[in-house]
Order: C-alpha cells, then structure tokens, then sequence
C-alpha cells in the first residue's frame, strides 16, 4: 500500500517543485538507499558473479539479476574488466500494475518527469523511477569492489510495460558494444546495464 | 606480476633486455617530440649505453657526431672531476647539449636545427626532466605513484607512459605469456578433438568470461577452474565417458605445462 501511496504523490510533488524537482528528490532517495547497503569486496569477477546469482549483493534488492557472461566487457589490453547484467522484469512493474489495478493509470507528471530527465540527463528513462533506480545502480558500484577494484555501472537499455524501449549510445560507445546486440536483449529482459571497473582502459588513450 | 584485474596494466624493466628497452624508448620518445637529431645515453668512461641515432646522417648530423667523439674525453672529463650538470653550446653546424645522469653518466643531445637561444627554459627543462627519466630507469627503481611522488608531474607522467610503453611491446615476450599460450594452445588442440568447431569456440569462450579473464592473463588457480568449466561443458554434450577421459589426460598435462615451463 505504501508504494502505491507513495505513487499519489508524485504529482503533488511536480506540482509545487516542478519535474526537476521531482528528479533531484529521486536521486537523493538513491544516494541515500545506496549508502545504506554497505560496503563489498570480491576477490574477482567469478566471486562477483556468483554473488550475483545467488543475490547476494547490494544489487539484489532489485530481484532476480542475469549475468551475462557471454557479453564480457574487455579492455584494450583483453582482458574482462566488466560485464552486462539484466532484468527479466523491471523491478517497479509489481508497484505499477499495483498502482494500475487499484487507482487506475500512473499520474500525469510520471511522464513529465521521464521527459525532463531524458531531455536534461540522459535519455533512458521509461518511467519516473528510473531517475531514482539509475542513481542509486551508481551509487551501489561505488561501493563495491571487485580485485580492489571500485565498479562503475552504466544504463544501457530500458523497456517499459508497454513495450516502448530506450538505448542509451552514449554509454554503449563508452564501453564498445554495437546498439543492436542490446536491442536483442530487449526482448528478453527490461533493464539491461554494464558493471565495469572504475577506471579501465576501454579505448586507447584513456 | 599478475596483470589481471589491474585497471592500469602497466611493466616494470625486470630484466637487463627489459631495461635496455626502456630506456631506449626514452631516448626515442624525447628525441622525437623534441626534433633532437640524435640522443645518446653514455657513462663517464666514454662507452655509450644507448643512442638514438636516424638510419641516415646527413652532413651536418655527421660533423656534430664527429665532434662529440672528439670533445668526449673532455666532456668526461668535465663531468667526473668538476660535476658538469648542463652544458649547451652553439656551433655553425648546430647545437649540442649535455646533461649528467647522475654521477657516473650523462645524456648528449645533438640539434641541427637552430636553438632558440633566447627561449631557451622549455627544451631545458625537457632535458633535465629526461635526465630525471633516465637516472630513475638505471636505478632499477620500480615506477609506482609512491616511488614517482617527489618527482615533477611532467616526469611522473613520462615515467608512467614509458612504463605502459613497455607492456604494450613486450608483454607477449614474458614468461607469463608464453606459458599461458602454450596451454591455451593445449586446451584448444585437444578441445578440438571432442567438440566441433562452433562449440569449441563457445565452451572456450564462455569458459575464460567466466573465469573472468583471457588467456594471456591467467594465473595457475584461474588454469585449475578454467579446466572445470571446460570439462563440465564436456561432460553435458559428449556424456560421461568422454569427460572422464579427457579429465585424465588434460589436468596431468596442464599441471605440467604450468610447472614446466622455461
């Protein structure tokens, strides 16, 4: 009941700070969750990865995470500094399909405060929670290091219930994958993002 | 050195070849980003450790060489007995400067085109800098942020690079690789045998994004897990038997690669 309350109010909320307002209060309830979670180290990526399957990690608040390991992310030299994850299902579906039945469609401003986001941060928000879920993937990589290494996540792609997608080129450039092999992903998953190590050498002369 | 898992995957000189390597990239670096005509790397007995000298002289490279072999018993003179630091001295012909490396050696520098003799700061902090670059590389020091920290930036950097430089051009010349080759080289052989080739480079590939690394960067434990991987993949598509066998007859002769091998 407290989410789809909590949904209620994102109007009120647009109405007297406005979209960015809206924005700027979900990335500081993400900063503050993620700071919550704690620190974690991994010896390596399999540690990593097997922590991811078996949840857990600060990540596994989401639900359940597919590695995909065959979409390795390699730096100039070959060697695997990162790797994509996914969800099968959004982790805010339950609560909007909650809010659907109940009180009928999401409010008005979730999509002004989608639109403000990707017009003015970065274009890979579905629905207004993803502003929050970005910033809080962000602030949960810091915090985890893999080989004493600290992670850095990227948005890759979204898709929301109904069946509208967002790639992000920007990021996909950072670490070299081809838009289309996200799209693909698409199909299968919701939410598809990259952990990588903060600092790899991913391009020559970085 | 394991290199997996390092961000920065940089080299230190760990042999006498490494080293000679090294600094002859120094050498080269500052004489190509400088337009210096030839550079060289030379102890205060007159032998010269390493030099960067063009393919073709032309007169007047010639003629300023020339005239460094002749002046080079004073020079060295100059240098053990009455501590010369920095020398630049102008001739028609060109521009030589001279830089001590520590005690016992020092840097020559040759320059046919004309020397700005008014600007003369910039190349002269350029040349001391490469004299701080080589006296560090022949003192074995390792290059870390804490061994390069009392340093000038412009030196930490070029420190730094030289080191990347290094990897770039000889990690597939180190122990390291060679051995990790020669068993990915096994493994694929004999994988190769049971599985058709579309598999092959699946299970293999899958394999090593699992352990998390490529072959060039295992390291013995990875080599252990990395053949579970392999075998449990094995054991799913061609059954039991199969993997049995190849169990016996692969983890024998991977343990001895890696223990082998010179």
């Amino acid at each position: 009941m407290l989410d789809v309350a909590l949904v209620s109010l994102i109007n009120d909320l647009s109405e007297k700070a406005g979209a960015d307002g809206v924005i700027q209060f979900w990335q500081r309830v993400g900063e503050n969750l993620a700071s919550r979670m704690g620190k974690e180290a991994y010896l390596g990526w399999p540690s990593f990865n097997v922590a991811v399957r078996e949840g857990r990690t600060a990540f596994s608040i989401e639900g359940e995470t597919v590695t995909l390991t065959d979409m390795a992310i390699m730096d100039v030299d070959g060697d695997v500094v990162g790797y994509l994850y996914a969800l099968k299902q959004c982790v805010f579906l339950p609560t909007i399909l909650r809010v659907r039945y109940t009180s009928g469609d999401l409010p008005r401003a979730d999509r002004e405060v989608a639109q403000e986001y990707n017009d003015s941060h970065h274009d890979i928000a579905i629905c207004n929670f993803c502003v929050f879920h970005e910033r809080f993937r962000e602030e949960v990589a810091k915090n985890i290091t893999v080989s004493s290494q600290p992670l850095n996540c990227l948005l890759l792609a979204t898709r929301g219930f109904t069946g509208e997608t967002k790639i992000s080129t920007k990021n996909l450039q950072k670490i070299g994958i081809n838009p289309e092999h996200v799209r693909a992903l698409l199909r299968n998953y919701e939410c598809v993002y990259a952990l990588e190590m903060r600092g790899a050498r991913l391009k020559e002369g970085d | 050195m394991s290199y997996h898992g390092r961000v920065e995957k940089t080299m230190e000189a760990e042999s006498t070849g490494l080293l000679s390597h090294l600094i002859q990239t120094a050498l080269d670096r500052v004489r190509e980003e400088n337009k210096f005509d030839i550079v060289m790397f030379l102890g205060i007995d007159g032998r010269i450790f390493c030099s960067s000298i063009p393919n073709l002289l032309d007169s007047a490279q010639y003629q300023l060489l020339n005239m460094v072999k002749e002046n080079l018993p004073h020079i060295c003179s100059q240098l053990a007995t009455k501590n010369l630091l920095l020398s630049m001295q102008r001739y028609e012909t060109g521009s030589m400067i001279i830089s001590g490396v520590g005690d016992k050696a020092f840097l020559v520098f040759l320059m046919t085109s004309e020397l700005d003799v008014a600007n003369l700061g910039p190349i002269a902090k350029k040349v001391l800098n490469t004299s701080v670059v080589v006296h560090h590389l022949m003192e074995l020091k390792p290059i870390t942020i804490e061994a390069t920290k009392s340093y000038d930036e412009e030196v930490s950097t070029e420190l730094r690079k030289l080191s990347r430089l290094l990897f770039v051009e000889k990690f597939d010349s180190t122990r390291q690789y060679r051995k990790n080759m020669e068993v990915h080289k096994y493994l694929r052989e004999e994988l190769g045998q049971v599985l058709e080739r579309g598999l092959l480079d699946e299970v293999i590939t899958m394999a090593y994004n699992e352990v998390g690394t490529s072959a060039a960067y295992m390291n013995d434990r990875q080599w252990e897990a990395l053949l579970g991987l392999i075998l449990e993949e094995v054991r799913k598509l061609c059954g039991d038997v199969v993997a049995d066998r190849c169990s016996k007859k692969w983890k024998p002769e991977v343990e001895r690669l890696l223990q082998s091998f010179v």
